[in-house]
């Protein structure tokens, strides 16, 4: 079987996903205000083809979405990690945390990890992350990571701004 | 990185796991208008997402649907297994082929091998396949396959015929 890497921060461990965190992701992109910014709500069976969607894009790609959960109990939170499915005009890191923990920082400190993750075992010079204009909350994640402001596409009908997080070399660079 | 699907074989056809490139001709069955019965039509971008659905079940569940493909000619004629969604009220075997491939056998001959492995290896003595009132070639392939009808079940908003299979010792008897 596919082994997804798990990685561990201070408040989280991002794994592969389970037919358990099932329920609570459908629960999140169910919720038409919580999945205003992921394209909108969908039905249960929908979020199945999702998550799922995000399972396997581990064995097709080499790299892919983690379910982030708590490093203590290890409910699920949200997910976050690289995505490229075939459409997507760049490599993206992209995160969604459920309504109940949002505002915690959580989703910068799980795209923190996947990105230095992706960095460090997939050849992406650069990464972006597709966030809608009117999602303030995803943009100041964006900008907590270093991301900037890199011009607009249209993506399946929708407008979404271009985050353009620094690249491999300027991180590294920093960290030395 | 590959997931170890289980190949199966039939007398016409090879069940195998997902390959990337199988994505292009999958575009044809999300193209047909009949794809309104295995969650609505779409393009290759469409057929992309749905074969990574169906290798994402294999890593979450252990099972899922097989590629099937021509012995002959290699190249895929549709797909066939298991689907079972987290909240689905029980493990599903569902098939779909290419709409020029149907009308040969081949669904019934690709199901009757996924639900072989099934009483096999998991364990499970029923299975069930719910179907659309409008899909009739699917009913056909069901009662080829011995199901019976088993009343009705409410799946994504819509109305579906529950049919129930064969159990594996009366289908061994």
């Amino acid at each position: 079987m596919t082994q997804v890497p798990v990685l561990e921060t201070d408040r989280l461990r991002l794994r592969e996903f389970r037919a358990s965190d099932h329920a609570t992701f459908a629960d999140f992109v169910g919720d038409p205000t919580a999945a205003h910014f992921l394209g909108g709500a969908c039905d249960a069976v929908t979020a199945w083809r999702r998550m799922a969607a995000f399972a396997g894009h581990w064995p097709l790609r080499g790299f892919g979405p983690f379910a982030i959960a708590s490093r203590e109990t290890d409910e699920f939170l949200g997910y976050c990690g690289p995505w490229f499915p075939y459409g997507k005009p760049e490599h993206e890191i992209m995160w969604g945390v459920i309504p109940a923990v949002q505002r915690q920082g959580i989703a910068s400190e799980a795209a923190h990890a996947a990105r230095q993750w992706t960095y460090e075992n997939c050849v992406w010079p650069t990464a972006v992350s597709y966030i809608a204009p009117e999602n303030i909350a995803s943009r100041r994640v964006a900008e907590k990571l270093g991301a900037a402001h890199d011009g607009n596409v249209d993506y399946r009908g929708y407008v979404m701004q271009v985050w353009r997080h620094p690249s491999s070399n300027t991180l590294n660079q920093k960290s030395q | 990185m590959t997931l170890p699907v289980p190949q199966l074989e039939t007398e016409r056809l090879r069940l195998r796991g997902w390959y990337q490139a199988d994505a292009v001709p999958l575009t044809k069955i999300f193209e047909h208008e009949s794809a309104r019965f295995i969650g609505g039509q779409g393009n290759y971008a469409k057929a992309w997402r749905v074969m990574a659905m169906h290798v994402g079940q294999w890593a979450i569940h252990g099972y899922g649907t097989w590629a099937v493909e021509d012995k002959d000619t290699s190249e895929l004629i549709g797909f066939c297994g298991l689907w079972h969604p987290g909240d689905w009220p029980e493990l599903e075997l569902g098939w779909s082929l290419m709409p020029d491939r149907r009308g040969h056998g081949f669904a019934t001959e690709a199901a009757i091998a996924c639900r072989a492995w099934t009483y096999d290896q998991l364990e499970t003595s029923t299975l069930v396949s719910y179907i659309d009132p409008a899909n009739a070639p699917s009913m056909r392939v069901a009662e080829r396959l011995g199901c019976v009808r088993d009343g009705e079940v409410q799946l994504s908003g819509s109305v579906s015929i529950v049919f129930r299979h064969p159990s594996p010792g009366a289908i061994s008897s």
